[in-house]
């Protein structure tokens, strides 16, 4: 059995073991894989993609998430896992952590084994299509400042970008300022303009599974509440017009303040029954 | 007692009371005081160049904060002549006037309030939008006032209390006034939380006047005057630490901020320095172009340029590096940048950032000091 990192380069190579949306991730900044072969079929025995989480942020303790994790073999899952801790080791993660929809009972036994604890949650990811969104009841008007990123220079989405980090918000993604603009849908991702300059982003990633995500939503003050609005409106009425009105919409409720707006403008929406799981390094 | 409380109460009314002196003294002091006024605004004006010539946004707001002060004490002094004409003209022209006088006052304030907000926020958008309605309690006032006077001439027959319906809308007025002086307070306070910038702006300049214009009517367009004066006085002591040849601040105000962040306990602080030798305006005009609140730019004596900010990741300096090459590579003479990055260490206060910052700068490309004549 052989141990070999997940690269951009042989990321394909994987597919479709490994669903592609997850495969097109790695390469980025924080992205990382690994996986487990039989050196003499070549099959697929156990892999395990995940994303480093605040690496930069001195304030907080660098983490790591699991965001997809298989294995067929015991022995390979554990000497998979083992290779994912001494990986994340490098990075001196504190802790590791995962939500998925489900996992074998060998997966399971694989990860408590090594350490994990696990339980059944409410996932954090909620889905919504278009037609639910377009019916949400949205208050305030559509305004001419906001505007698709496909109408922006690549320096003004750059100061845009450079905007947002400086007021340390980089929605889902910790590596925002090595992210391309072509990451996001154009026509659907949108930012608003004030004083000539961006003064918040609305930005929206189509997953490999043609799942529209929302990846960071931000406003700088002043007005930034009225904006958050109006850019919500914009990308709501974009997607309607580009998409049929059963696309999925998935939105991480990352934070309190995403899980307040959720609540609020999508009442009784759930998330669906996860595994959710933790280990603390030492 | 009584009678002095009694004679005050009829002053704040506008209306004359019994004792001649008093009144003599209250008007012809009234009436030096708008002269005052008038002259301190005019020299205001006069004295300093972007406000007369109405350089910056701030500049053009402040200015029309100045003119409607000259206009309300300019029209308070042209009343003088007519105090002493006895004719049912000079009356009506009296009464109108001060229906213009009220609603000068209200402009003031206001105005003064979108001078503080555009202070606090620097956007001129989000002034547009904010105050795109303002005018609309001023001209209500305006309506109130101009049916009270048909209604008190009798061109509108009402029986009423007339002086119930002139409390009222002075109390309208005043709470109108006492709405704008609260947003300011609140933009304000919110500024204090969430900014590191140093604050030069005093609302308290500008209450105070206002509420002895506002307890003393007759004064009430002089007390506008020294407001205004004032405000713009403090405020003026920002531009100190401004180059106006590039929009950007000064080494001097690195101490000034570096007092500000340490009284108020900021432990965070990022620097990125910049030189580019022989290209110095034009890498003034690409940061200048960078409008991040809370990250401020400086030029420096030895004409090294710096970006001092809180908390920043590595990721945001080196794109920052980035993003400032790529316009210095795509401006009409390319050329390169050298940059470097400070870090304020774990208990390094601010004076000792600043002095890392200076000596840092010294250690860039020495021919740096090269295009210092031609900026």
């Amino acid at each position: 059995m052989t141990i070999r990192e997940i690269t951009q380069e042989n990321a394909r190579d994987y597919s479709p073991a490994i669903p592609l949306e997850y495969l097109l991730e790695v390469g980025r900044e924080y992205s990382r894989g690994l996986a487990e072969e039989d050196d003499d079929t070549g099959e697929l025995k156990a892999a395990i993609l995940w994303e480093l989480r605040n690496v930069e942020d001195e304030t907080l303790p660098t983490e790591s998430e699991i965001v997809w994790f298989f294995a067929s073999d015991a022995q390979c899952g554990k000497e998979l896992l083992e290779a994912y801790d001494f990986n994340i080791g490098k990075s001196a993660v504190k802790k590791t952590y995962f939500e998925m929809p489900e996992l074998s009972s060998l997966e399971k036994s694989v990860m408590e084994d090594e350490g994990y604890t696990l339980m059944k949650a409410e996932s954090q990811f909620i889905y919504l299509t278009i037609e639910e969104l377009t019916n949400a009841r949205i208050p305030g008007k559509s305004s001419n400042s906001v505007k698709p990123i496909a109408e922006l220079s690549s320096r003004q989405y750059k100061a845009g970008i450079m905007n947002c980090i400086y007021h340390k918000r980089y929605g889902l993604l910790d590596d925002l300022p090595f992210v391309p603009k072509s990451r996001f849908n154009p026509d659907i991702s949108c930012c608003v303009l004030s004083d000539d300059s961006v003064a918040g982003f609305l930005l929206v990633h189509q997953l490999g599974s043609g799942v529209l995500r929302p990846e960071l939503f931000f406003a700088v003050e002043p007005d930034s509440s009225l904006h958050l609005l109006e850019m919500l409106r914009f990308s709501i009425r974009a997607a309607a017009d580009n998409y049929g009105p059963d696309e999925q919409v998935q939105i991480k409720r990352a934070n309190e303040a995403i899980k307040k707006i959720s609540a609020k403008l999508f009442p009784g929406k759930r998330g669906e029954q996860v595994v959710r799981g933790e280990k603390i390094r030492y | 007692m009584r009678e002095f409380i009694k004679e005050l109460f009829l002053l704040l009314m506008y209306q004359p009371t019994e004792n001649e002196l008093l009144d003599e003294i209250i008007y012809y002091s009234s009436f030096v005081l708008e002269f005052v006024a008038v002259i301190g605004v005019i020299l205001l004006i006069i004295c300093n160049k972007p406000l007369r010539k109405r350089i910056r946004h701030q500049d053009k707001l402040f200015l029309n904060v100045c003119v409607l002060v000259l206009c309300q004490n300019v029209l308070d002094i042209l009343l003088v002549p007519l105090v002493y004409v006895d004719a049912d003209w000079a009356y009506n022209t009296f009464l109108i006037a001060l229906i213009v006088n009220e609603v000068l006052f209200l402009l003031i304030v206001l105005n003064w309030l979108v001078c503080v907000d555009y202070y606090v926020y620097r956007s001129m958008d989000h002034i547009r939008r904010r105050y795109r309605h303002a005018l609309i309690p001023i001209l209500v006032i305006i309506v109130l006032n101009v049916l009270y006077d048909l209604m008190l001439f009798d061109i509108i027959p009402v029986s009423v209390r007339f002086d119930l319906v002139l409390y009222g809308l002075h109390s309208c007025e005043l709470a109108i006034e006492i709405v704008y002086v609260i947003m300011a307070i609140r933009l304000v306070k919110k500024y204090e939380k969430e900014r590191r910038e140093p604050r030069f702006l005093r609302l308290n300049v500008f209450i105070i006047p206002f509420v002895l214009g506002t307890l003393f009517r007759f004064y009430d367009a002089s007390f506008m005057g020294f407001g205004v004066i004032l405000t713009y006085l403090v405020v003026r002591r920002r531009d100190d630490y401004i180059d106006f040849g590039t929009g950007l601040f000064k080494e001097k105000y690195l101490d000034y901020i570096g007092d500000h962040w340490d009284k108020k306990g900021f432990k965070e602080g990022n620097a990125i320095l910049l030189s580019a030798p022989g290209h110095e305006n034009t890498l003034a005009k690409i940061l200048s172009d960078i409008k991040i609140q809370d990250c401020f730019i400086f030029i420096l004596d030895n004409k090294c340029f710096s970006m001092l900010t809180g908390a920043l990741r590595k990721s945001a300096v080196l794109m920052t590096e980035q993003m400032i090459s790529e316009a210095a590579e795509e401006s009409e003479e390319p050329f390169t940048i050298e940059f470097k990055s400070l870090r304020r260490g774990d208990g390094q206060s601010m004076k000792e950032f600043a002095a890392q910052i200076r000596e840092a700068s010294k250690a860039l490309p020495p021919d740096s000091k090269g295009g210092a004549q031609s900026l």
